[in-house]
């Protein structure tokens, strides 16, 4: 697959959300049930275009993996081949000849796990995919995307809660609906739902207007009357708030957690790229010139190889992780990617 | 090339300055070094009782200064980088700007003194090997005198009583300065110059070393396995040729300063041992030979007739000593065919090396230093090497060439290039049809 047929697909699973997302919000009351609807599509939209792109990565990192690993039983079976001919002719004995088939063996099951996963992640994408067996065959990208240049920053938390959760969006926008629907109108204190915990309430200031609107915002109105004409309702709007302010505190964290991921998987990925990497093709490297300098044996270099060909195969799980992370962020950042 | 550096510019100054003081720091003999590791022409003597000049294989003879009927010779035990072929460089410790130091020569009789300046990171001292001399003057550091510490001069003094071939080595610390290639061969001339007379002189030492391929510094704790066989720290083909007119007599000394023995071998010629580290040998003793084994420590001059005109071989007859660094684990590959498995395996860690990672170019320090494919590790000089008149010599180590030349100028040590053997006296292929080979 080319790297233009990658980006459609990338494209595909990213159109509608943000579609969705830049649609003008409605403005008058009608059009509210309407925006709640929208907002709870756009995350399930997201939760599955999330789910596609953990398949898809997997995926391609599991096509790398069982590439090199094909080439590392290449590799031992020259080698295994080799020490049976060495038994043969004499130079070696059965002990030395049977440790390199014991290579081989490890090669061979190493790359049966490898194909196991390959076809298992393959599969996985085309399920979220919807693809049925009838369908073209999936062409993958023969490797995963770079690693960016840089790791982008993490902007103030409430301010992307603020702007870009759309199930805080929804819950809020349900907020509104249920006092309206309840009767209440006489807020007599305002709260930040994020200054609170599950289990207590803060005051808050009387003297901020309760601004109307469709901007996501943490202040909620607190009615509590106590009168007995409304004290159901009352109750009843106090639980939402409370479930609003657990979702505000879950989605900050989870926002937080997952760009600690995402920034600890960027340096596991940066340093298997610039230093693990390189300092195992340098050895490799280094080892090529004993070879043909008689410094060491074929064998040797077989073996060092072995060990170096690892490091790629973990610099290629480094890459496939730090881009699920960065897709777990992106999602994060939008709504619960949590299905 | 010699250079002479005033002493006054030297980096020991002020240190030595309070070792030895201000008036005899101003007595001491200017310092000598060189920076080349090839034969320099024969030190013919400008002063002194005349005698005949050796030639040091891959190094030289030290000036001195006669001072009040005394030769004074100034050496500077300091750190040196020394081409062991061209290359390879080492870092090693030397005195004099080499590794071996100089080559002392003298006259039997004469009143010598040394000065030994230290420029090392450590102490040391020099142990004068088979010189009859005062006890105090034997150099074993702490036994007969006290170390050089890093900075100081000292003074050796004492009359050369017994002509011969010696050597000169540091005797503190002594396992890791020797292994540095600390030492240096000294000739005392007999006081009559026709006596024992020859027509070339060479001396040289043998020295080991443990050189990892692509470093630069000896393993000085290496005490057996090394994997550099030298003549006078120089490895084929950086070693230099030994010359001689046809008919010539010529004397070649040898004294061994590794941790093992070597049979020293000549082509074409038989040889007698003419003097060891004790002396001349009886005439009645000698018996011919064309290898002679020269023990730890011990040093052998031989002698010979230039008898044969050509190109003879003159090695150790160690063939591992006349290889340079080489694996002693590699499996023995005969009668295996290897190629198309070897090919698949290198070619796999080639292509590894080239593979741009997980979808990116690779860049970085380390796709630089790949891309240049070099054929060796760095600072490593082939296994086997040296490239003849009929193709590659494939030697290494302990080995250069007796070249004898019938139209070769007295005293002249130029290199006449490749002997031009007579038609007809080369081996050559047979012709004719060759009889199957029957195996039962
Ligand atoms: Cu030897």
């Amino acid at each position: 697959m080319s790297a233009a047929a990658q980006y459609d697909i990338e494209e595909t699973l990213t159109f509608n959300v943000l579609s969705l997302l830049t649609a003008p919000y409605a403005r008058d009351i009608e059009k509210r049930r309407f925006a709640q609807v929208q907002g709870t599509l756009v995350i399930a939209v997201m939760q599955l275009a999330n789910a596609t792109r953990q398949a898809y990565f997997a995926a391609v990192a599991a096509h790398q993996s069982a590439q090199y690993l094909q080439q590392v039983k290449t590799a031992a079976e020259a080698g295994a081949e080799l020490a049976r001919r060495m038994l043969a002719a004499g130079n070696w004995n059965i002990l030395d000849q049977t440790h390199e088939q014991g290579f081989y063996a490890d090669a061979k099951r190493r790359l049966t796990q490898a194909r196991w996963q390959q076809e298992t992640t393959r599969e996985k994408l085309r399920q979220l995919m919807g693809l049925s067996g009838e369908q073209p065959a999936l062409r993958l990208a023969e490797s995963l995307p770079d690693l960016p240049q840089h790791l982008e920053d993490l902007p103030d938390v409430e301010q992307i809660l603020l702007q870009n959760r759309l199930d805080l969006k929804v819950q809020r926008m349900q907020i509104d609906a249920l006092a309206r629907r309840l009767g209440l109108t006489k807020a007599t204190r305002f709260i930040n739902v994020l200054d609170m915990g599950p289990t207590r309430v803060l005051q808050g200031d009387k003297s901020q207007p309760y601004e109307r609107g469709y901007e996501i915002s943490f202040e909620v109105p607190i009615f509590d009357s106590g009168a007995a004409r409304v004290r159901r309702a009352e109750a009843q709007y106090a639980q939402a708030i409370d479930r609003f302010a657990q979702s505000a505190v879950d989605a900050r964290s989870q926002i937080r957690q997952a760009y600690a991921a995402y920034r600890a998987c960027f340096e596991i990925a940066r340093q298997q790229r610039d230093e693990v990497v390189p300092n195992a093709k340098l050895i490799a490297a280094q080892n090529l010139l004993r070879y043909d300098a008689s410094l060491i044996s074929v064998f040797d270099l077989l073996a060092d190889a072995r060990l170096q060909i690892t490091s790629v195969d973990d610099y290629i799980h480094s890459v496939r992780d730090f881009w699920m992370a960065k897709s777990e962020l992106d999602t994060a950042l939008l709504g619960n990617f949590t299905p | 090339m010699f250079t002479r550096r005033s002493f006054f510019n030297g980096a020991g100054l002020a240190v030595a300055a309070a070792t030895v003081g201000k008036r005899a720091l101003a007595a001491l003999p200017e310092i000598v070094s060189t920076d080349s590791a090839s034969m320099q022409p024969p030190l013919v003597p400008p002063n002194g009782r005349p005698y005949h000049p050796v030639a040091t294989l891959n190094g030289w003879s030290l000036p001195w200064r006669m001072r009040q009927g005394t030769k004074e010779f100034h050496l500077v035990a300091e750190p040196v980088v020394r081409e062991i072929a061209p290359g390879m460089k080492a870092n090693l410790w030397g005195y004099d700007g080499q590794s071996p130091g100089p080559t002392l020569e003298v006259v039997e009789g004469d009143r010598v003194r040394i000065f030994v300046t230290n420029r090392l990171p450590e102490h040391t001292s020099v142990h004068w090997p088979g010189q009859r001399l005062p006890n105090g003057m034997d150099g074993v550091s702490c036994l007969n005198q006290p170390s050089i510490k890093p900075g100081q001069t000292y003074v050796y003094d004492f009359t050369a009583q017994r002509a011969g071939t010696f050597m000169y080595h540091p005797h503190a610390d002594e396992t890791t300065q020797m292994a540095m290639g600390m030492m240096g061969s000294w000739v005392t001339h007999p006081r009559d110059p026709g006596q024992m007379r020859v027509d070339r002189d060479y001396v040289f030492l043998l020295n080991a070393y443990d050189i990892s391929p692509g470093s630069f510094t000896p393993k000085v704790s290496t005490m057996l396995d090394f994997n550099l066989w030298t003549f006078n720290s120089s490895a084929y083909p950086g070693t230099d040729p030994m010359l001689a007119r046809l008919g010539e007599r010529v004397r070649i000394r040898v004294g061994n300063l590794t941790m093992t023995n070597h049979p020293i071998h000549l082509h074409g010629h038989e040889f007698v041992v003419a003097d060891t580290d004790g002396g001349w040998t009886p005439p009645g003793s000698r018996w011919p030979e064309v290898t002679t084994d020269i023990a730890v420590g011990q040093m052998r001059a031989i002698e010979f007739t230039a008898a044969a005109p050509g190109d003879w071989a003159f090695h150790c007859h160690k063939s591992h000593h006349t290889m340079n660094a080489m694996s002693h684990t590699l499996p023995t590959t005969i009668g295996v065919e290897s190629g198309d498995l070897t090919r698949k395996i290198t070619s796999l860690v080639t292509e590894y090396m080239s593979m741009g990672g997980a979808g990116g170019a690779m860049d970085g320090a380390a796709s630089g230093a790949m891309q240049m494919q070099m054929p060796l590790p760095e600072n490593t000089l082939p296994m086997m090497t040296g490239s003849g008149p009929h193709g590659p010599i494939e030697m290494g180590g302990m080995f250069t060439v007796m070249k004898i030349r019938a139209d070769l100028a007295h005293g002249d040590y130029r290199d006449p290039g490749w002997y031009q053997a007579p038609a007809g006296s080369v081996a050559y292929p047979w012709e004719g049809e060759t009889p199957a080979v029957e195996r039962g």
